[in-house]
């Protein structure tokens, strides 16, 4: 066992704009990199916020631990064993040890299984039970495991609401009893009042199970509420990344104080933020901004931050990618 | 400010549903004041779109809605022909929704939709060229008031070519093209990024002050409803149960739902400020129980709460619909 679960090296995903032969041979193909460069390091039994907004490689990211996409460049190394290359007979252990809870679960549950069925393909696949009853048994656990009745078993998941439909997709992602869990936005489609309910939930399984979260958000406040700590995405790379309340109380990176300071929190003296709201948008993929890639929106940029890209580098306890941070 | 603007009372809509009769919205009353900017606060079919929607006669079929009157200006919408209702539309009330790329037709430039609000609903005087000119002109002063560079060659463009904030920019120069008193924002903010939902409320507040229009703002966010709102009303199952200025109903609510729905939300680290979730799920408008509908979560009920409680004054401007708050 390693205390380092999960390990990523210079991670990168480029994907062809256009690779069509016609594109390709008129040179006009040209390539995005959703993902560049990325090195991160989860250890086990931690939850690790990951946040930024659309575009900004988060869920590529996602897909690329989880093996749904394969990286072009660097390594992924899980529990001490490089999974890059890893081939099709190896990828059952991987799937039983990684897990994902997708954000909508109208749409990644099943719609015409009941929940007894959609929990019991893993649990036959993973766990090698074989009888019905032993199904049903281990099927009812799991959604005792994430608060529901076992009642619930003979539904169908539009005869659920929202969060208990995200609990059966906790519960399915529990079922191969994995090590990791990779939380995309889990709690984003769902009323204030049931996003409370799972993030509880989601911070009790981890205590009780020891599971670690690898927890995506663009909400900031429920990110500072379950990560012990955060990487801040734009553009595709890591600009800040550490403990989350070192963070939080002191963003370091120009594009994470903007990010912190337009979160709202819902009380009237909370005070404004001091950093003016960000002008412009996030650049096209296709043409990316030479040097670093936040310059065109960053209030503080200089000459050299347009000509040359900013490395990650230790500031005061946290990782920043900044060239204007003082260490 | 002066007297309201707009007066609803006791606003009912009726929908019969396979499942049953269903009330979106039942006895909503409430007034919004010249230059106010109220928020309508809730969860997932609490009622606070339709509510809005009824007040631009924009449910169908107009016959589920039945209420007292909603008065605007002092004239009874109710009792107004299409036709004038229409005209009272885009020059008087406006509204903007949530999805701006399902609101904006792919088909046509941005400078079309534009100037087509401004000519169906603008002023009349003059030779249709003239009018045209007046509109393409309005249309650009209006794109250059939402800060969207560039705007004369912007009109030219199709939806797809503008970004999501963009578009809700694009959305906002709309509803503004003939000068609306009151403006229907219906969660604008929710499909953008926080730095973009951040500028595009900061837009709406300066728009707002320059242009002294009042403004009703739904959104499930109460953060954003704190940083640009004077006055919430915040609905539970197609009612108003707490109504009052933002800075006494946030940090001072009175009605159970509010304050579960406050202590709810995170505020810091699990170990500093732990999540107190409202238990069970928001009620089904069909299978309600009499009474409260907020009973069944609700960790002050008891006896009493099987009668339904009108909005009580807890402190002045501030009202709750609980039997277990103290009136004032």
């Amino acid at each position: 066992m390693s205390e380092r679960l999960l390990e990523l090296v210079g991670v990168s995903k480029t994907y062809e704009a256009d690779a069509s032969l016609w594109a390709r041979l008129m040179g006009a193909g040209g390539a995005v990199r959703a993902v560049s460069e990325v090195d991160l390091t989860v250890t086990r039994g931690e939850t690790l916020g990951l946040v930024g907004e659309s575009g900004c490689g988060k869920s590529t990211l996602a897909r690329l631990i989880l093996k749904l996409e394969e990286v072009t460049g660097g390594d992924v190394i899980f529990d001490g064993r490089n999974v890059t290359g890893l081939g099709p007979q190896h990828l059952a252990w991987f799937r039983s040890r990684v897990q994902i809870v997708f954000q909508d679960p109208q749409s990644s549950l099943n719609r015409s299984y009941r929940v007894e069925t959609i929990l019991a393909s893993a649990l036959r696949l993973h766990r090698g039970l074989k009888r019905r009853s032993d199904l049903r048994e281990a099927a009812a656990d799991l959604l005792r495991l994430v608060g529901l009745d076992p009642a619930f078993l003979d539904r169908y998941p539009h005869e659920l609401s929202g969060g208990q439909r995200q609990r059966v997709g906790i519960a399915r992602a529990l079922s191969v009893e994995p090590d990791l869990l990779v939380l995309d936005e889990p709690v984003s489609a769902l009323d204030v009042s049931i996003q409370a309910q799972i993030v509880n939930l989601l911070h009790d399984l981890q205590r009780r199970l020891g599971l670690t979260y690898v927890f995506i958000s663009h909400d900031l406040n429920v990110v500072r509420y379950l990560a012990d700590r955060v990487a801040v995405m734009y553009f595709g790379r890591i600009v800040e990344t550490g403990p989350v309340e070192t963070i939080y109380r002191r963003p370091r990176h120009p594009y994470t104080r903007v990010l912190l300071s337009a979160v709202a929190l819902p009380d009237p003296e909370h005070e404004l933020p001091t950093e003016t709201a960000l002008t412009g948008e996030v650049p096209s993929p296709l043409a990316p901004p030479s040097g670093c890639a936040f310059h065109p929106r960053c209030p503080l940029a200089q000459e050299r931050c347009r000509r040359e890209r900013p490395e990650l580098r230790e500031v005061g306890g946290v990782a920043v990618a900044c060239h204007l941070v003082e260490s | 400010m002066s007297a309201a603007l707009l007066e609803v009372q006791d606003l009912t809509i009726t929908f019969r549903t396979d499942a049953g009769t269903v009330h979106p919205a039942k006895g909503v009353s409430f007034e919004v004041a010249q230059g106010e900017v109220v928020g309508l606060v809730g969860e997932s079919g609490s009622g606070k779109s339709m509510t809005a929607k009824a007040v631009l006669g924009l449910v169908e079929p107009a016959r589920a809605v039945r209420s007292a009157h909603i008065r605007y200006k002092g004239r009874d919408l109710n009792r107004l022909s299409a036709a004038e209702l229409f005209q009272l539309r885009a020059r008087d009330l406006a509204m903007i929704f949530q999805d701006p790329m399902g609101s904006l037709n792919p088909l046509f430039t941005i400078g079309h939709q534009l100037t087509r609000v401004y000519l169906q609903h603008g002023p009349r005087e003059g030779s249709a060229r003239e009018r045209k000119r007046a509109a393409r002109a309005r249309a650009v002063e209006l794109l250059k008031k939402v800060r969207i560079p560039d705007p004369e060659s912007r009109l030219g463009q199709y939806p797809h070519q503008f970004s999501g904030g963009m578009r809700q920019r694009v959305m906002i120069a709309m509803a503004l093209m003939c000068s609306p008193t009151l403006l229907v924002a219906d969660e604008p903010t929710t499909a953008l990024d926080v730095t973009v939902e951040l500028q595009v409320v900061e837009l709406l507040k300066s728009l707002q002050a320059e242009l002294g229009m009042s403004v009703i703002f739904i959104s499930h966010n109460l953060g954003v409803v704190a940083r640009l709102c004077d006055r919430v009303m915040v609905m539970y199952a197609g009612r108003i149960v707490e109504s009052g200025p933002v800075d006494r109903v946030l940090v001072n609510p009175a009605h159970p739902y509010t304050r579960a729905l406050l202590a709810s939300m995170p505020r810091g680290r699990k170990d500093e400020a732990p999540l107190r979730p409202i238990q069970g799920e928001p009620p089904s408008l069909a299978r309600l129980a009499p009474g409260c509908p907020f009973r069944p979560r609700c960790d002050l009920a008891g006896a009493g709460c099987e009668v339904e409680q009108k909005l009580v004054t807890v402190e002045p401007r501030h009202q709750a619909a609980c039997h277990r708050v103290r009136a004032a």
